[in-house]
């Protein structure tokens, strides 16, 4: 359930707690005054309800007592409710009080109490204590005073939602920045698939607020009971996502250990799928099923007999076609995962060849043949060095159009030179020792993907492949 | 290598049915027709009507267990709708929306309806009454009393429904968070009640009340929805693994899945826990998956229940987290286990081994209970580290394995 993106996400809870360098501190010190400063200007007006402001607060504290930490490293809250109720629920005059300091008690996380993080600790309250003032300032635009029009308090909460979430976020970014040295752009990727996530929060925020009004306290275990749920739910998700991915790993890790020739190549082509993909523009849950595919797409390879894979001679033409039936089992295989269902045959460069069926299916498996193939050719195999990149490059946009799919080679090509990364001769990633001898010619899904059409003219006239997959009569 | 791959013994999961978009359609276009006549109408039934035009979205959209159970969101607008209507409005709106729901799905089952029907209508009068009873003795002037009778309400409506799921086909909330479902759908129900007329007329927000508290059960739909794919994924990659060493020949064909039959059967005999047996389930499936490593010299036969342990544990050992499945496989290949995991682990290597001997065939039974008692399994070796849980598990193996027999002799 993500909500509120909290400073103690990114920044982390973690960060902050070694010597800062200077620019830091100084930004430190310049937005907690900043939030010393905008408090005691609002807490000047004095609280209008004592019993709605305790009772917000202490929503407000439980709310991100128990937020969510994401996969991504932020954190999820639900601390957009009590904020906005309390905004809506305590009136033109303590709109600003509420917005500050109900937002303010948010960033008093009790574990940074307990493990004496106060640097952090300030810093996240006087951030949120800005945010929550500035989302106040753009509620009472809509005349609070008003108070009989629901549409109205509704068209309100969604732009005093989104200048909370921008205040937070624009002040939180920088020190992020600061703390761990990386781009802007990489934290704001991470917190932006969750800003929209707010709106909801800040609607239930504004139903509380309205019926607080008539009910008092007695109303607030109904709402939070919903989000509570919701949390836990989610927080289920998480576990058994992440138990599913200790299952891909291990199975990773069970092709790894059978064919050992091409180790890392699994993971590398789910990365390069996932490039083609963020390049493409898909979808989070279709970069998902991406990914999962990736994963699985050698997983036939697993019911080949390891002879066969490691074979330290050449494969004859039968033993050749009963190792390239692993890619029908992987498609099998693939095809019993719902989620996977529809684009099973990522796990078979002939099923997903680009001239046999024009690229109308879904892009996943194209994507997927693209990645494999390049992985192929810039990876050392046993039985012949790997091509340097651009030569790698030049194979994937000679078969643009017939083999691949042009969209899929030119966003893979895009993706590398625009992060400046080079892979293939001279630049592997992972440089594999082999204890055992190698074959002549190696299988597995790398390997024949690039060998295959050598191997069928090769067949097809008689002559045999050597050892550095040349053909020779 | 046999490439025929045999489908999962069980289906983890049949779904929602699909919704028919053109049906959709004009069930809605009739649907939003009715609703202004009614609203032209006005008085309570204009209200009466907006609610159940809700409750049909609220009936389409569900939050999904697992097993095939869902639960409505029409089922929190229950409770506004008995705050506007009497009994008659209650059984009209709650039966129509039913049927006309059923309408617009497939499979369409004419009984499968009319049962439908007949349950919600109940369940609703049940809360109808319970709420017009409660205020009926305390009225509704005051947030404590008013709060009570739609808790009442509520609660009601949970125990009606629960006995009729029961009574039915002996489903229950009580799995995959069914209950926590119920709560987050049941507290949007009572904020959209009171929310609708105010407490004794004051803070009404009108029919506006239940879209902006629907948001809270949306949310919970919402994590529901993410919750359950990932199981189904999960599962389903599960399975999936779970057929690969057959399909290799190192275990024969149908192995894993009898495992983990045979170990959910002594999970039940013993009482394991369900999120364990869930554990005990997936790591059945997975503890042969190792085997596919194994040198193809070193299996000319089927490799023994402790060299496929072995393997798997091998490919499992980088694991940061050896828990749940991972952890039992750990256990079953010899490895420290958590206390809580020891039973799960004991069963699992004792079904295994059992399974590995028997092969599937209930004939081979006493033969493969004689070659167990000298298997690593439960000899020393293989022993649990507490050893005390032996006997127990052997004697659950040995009342599956007989009352197996006596259903298949009276088959």
């Amino acid at each position: 359930m993500p909500g509120a993106t909290t400073p103690q996400g990114t920044d982390g809870r973690d960060g902050l707690a070694r010597r800062m360098p200077a620019a830091q501190r100084a930004y430190l010190a310049v937005i907690s005054v900043a939030g010393l400063v905008v408090t005691a200007l609002v807490a000047r007006r004095g609280i209008p309800d004592v019993e709605a402001f305790v009772a917000l607060a202490l929503v407000a504290l439980g709310a991100e007592l128990i937020c969510v930490r994401l996969p991504s490293g932020a954190t999820a809250s639900a601390l957009m409710v009590p904020v906005i109720a309390g905004v809506y629920a305590l009136g033109a005059d303590g709109a600003y009080l509420a917005g500050g300091l109900l937002a303010g008690f948010g960033g008093l996380y009790l574990p940074d109490i307990r493990d004496r993080r106060f640097a952090r600790l300030i810093f996240n309250s006087a951030m949120l204590v800005l945010a929550g003032v500035a989302s106040a300032s753009v509620f009472s635009l809509f005349d609070p005073a008003a108070g009989s029009s629901v549409p109205l308090f509704l068209v309100a909460t969604i732009p005093t939602a989104v200048t909370f979430v921008a205040v937070n976020v624009g002040l939180l970014v920088p020190m992020l920045v600061l703390d761990q040295r990386r781009p802007a752009r990489e934290f704001l990727a991470s917190l932006s698939p969750f800003h929209v996530q707010y709106i909801p929060f800040a609607v239930i925020g504004t139903g509380l607020g309205w019926v607080y009004l008539t009910t008092g306290p007695l109303v607030i275990p109904f709402a939070v009971a919903p989000v509570l749920v919701a949390r836990h739910t989610f927080r289920s998700y998480l576990a058994l996502r992440e138990a599913h991915e200790e299952t891909l790993r291990t199975l990773v890790r069970t092709l790894e250990r059978k064919d050992p020739y091409t180790a890392g190549h699994v993971e590398r082509v789910a990365r390069f799928s996932r490039l083609i993909g963020e390049e493409l523009g898909l979808s989070e849950l279709r970069q998902e099923r991406l990914r999962y595919a990736a994963l699985m797409h050698d997983v036939g390879k697993l019911v080949v007999p390891n002879a066969l894979l490691r074979k330290p001679a050449r494969l004859t033409p039968e033993e050749y076609e009963r190792v390239r039936l692993h890619e029908a089992v992987s498609v099998e295989l693939l095809r019993r995962v719902d989620f996977l269902r529809p684009i099973a045959t990522s796990a078979s460069p002939r099923y997903a060849r680009y001239d046999a069926r024009g690229g109308h299916d879904p892009i996943e498996p194209y994507a997927i043949v693209v990645a494999d193939a390049f992985d192929a050719m810039t990876s050392t195999r046993p039985y012949r060095r790997a091509l340097p990149q651009h030569v790698a490059f030049a194979e994937l946009r000679r078969h643009a159009g017939s083999q691949f799919h042009p969209a899929c080679v030119d966003a893979l090509i895009r993706a590398i030179e625009r992060r400046g990364e080079r892979h293939g001769l001279g630049h592997e990633a992972e440089v594999v020792v082999f204890d055992a001898d190698p074959p002549v010619r190696g299988p597995g899904s790398a390997g024949l993907g690039d060998l295959a059409p050598e191997f069928e003219r090769a067949r097809s006239s008689g002559r045999e492949i050597d050892p550095a997959g040349r053909t020779s009569s | 290598m046999n490439l025929s791959v045999s489908p999962p013994r069980r289906v983890s999961d049949p779904g929602a049915p699909e919704l028919r978009l053109d049906v959709a359609i004009v069930v809605a276009a009739a649907w939003l027709l009715a609703v202004a006549v009614a609203v032209r109408v006005g008085g309570g039934w204009g209200e009466t009507a907006v609610i159940g035009a809700w409750m049909l979205v609220g009936e389409l959209l569900t939050v999904q267990l697992d097993e095939g159970d869902a639960i409505p969101l029409s089922h929190g607008l229950m409770l506004p709708l008995a705050v506007v209507t009497g009994a008659a409005g209650v059984v009209l709106v709650v039966g129509s929306i039913v049927l006309l729901a059923a309408a617009v799905q497939t499979p369409r089952s004419l009984r499968r309806a009319a049962t439908g029907v007949v349950m919600r209508v109940v369940s609703a009068l049940a809360a109808w009454g319970a709420y017009r009873g409660v205020v009926g003795v305390t009225g509704v002037h005051r947030p404590a009393t008013a709060l009570a009778a739609l808790v009442a309400a509520g609660a009601a409506l949970l125990v009606v429904e629960v006995i009729i799921r029961r009574l039915h086909d002996e489903s229950s909330f009580g799995r995959a968070g069914g209950y926590t479902a119920v709560l987050a759908i049941g507290a949007s129900g009572i904020l959209m009640a009171l929310g609708l007329h105010g407490v004794d007329g004051r803070g009404a927000m009108g029919l506006w009340a239940i879209p902006v508290f629907a948001v809270p059960a949306l949310s919970a739909r919402w994590a529901f929805g993410r919750l359950h794919a990932i199981r189904r994924t999960y599962d389903q990659t599960v399975q999936v693994l779970s057929v690969v060493p057959e399909m290799g020949g190192r275990v024969r064909p149908g192995h894993s899945r009898r495992v983990a039959d045979l170990a959910l059967d002594m999970a039940d005999l013993l009482e394991v826990p369900r999120g364990g047996a869930v554990d005990l389930e997936r790591a059945a499936l997975l503890h042969a998956l190792g085997s596919v490593t194994l040198d193809d010299g070193q299996v000319q036969v089927m490799p023994t229940p402790e060299e496929v342990a072995t393997a798997t544990f091998g490919v499992l050992r980088d694991e940061t987290r050896m828990s749940g499945p991972a952890g039992l496989v750990a256990g079953m290949a010899g490895e420290p286990v958590a206390a809580d995991d020891q039973l799960a682990a004991d069963i699992l290597r004792v079904a295994a081994a059992y399974e590995t001997f028997a092969g599937g065939d209930p004939a081979r039974a006493r033969s493969a209970f004689g070659a167990l008692a000298g298997s690593p399994a439960t000899s020393a070796r293989g022993r649990s580290a507490s050893g005390r849980g032996d006997h127990r598990v052997l004697a659950a193996l040995a009342r599956v394995v007989a009352r197996r027999s006596a259903v298949g002799a009276r088959g």
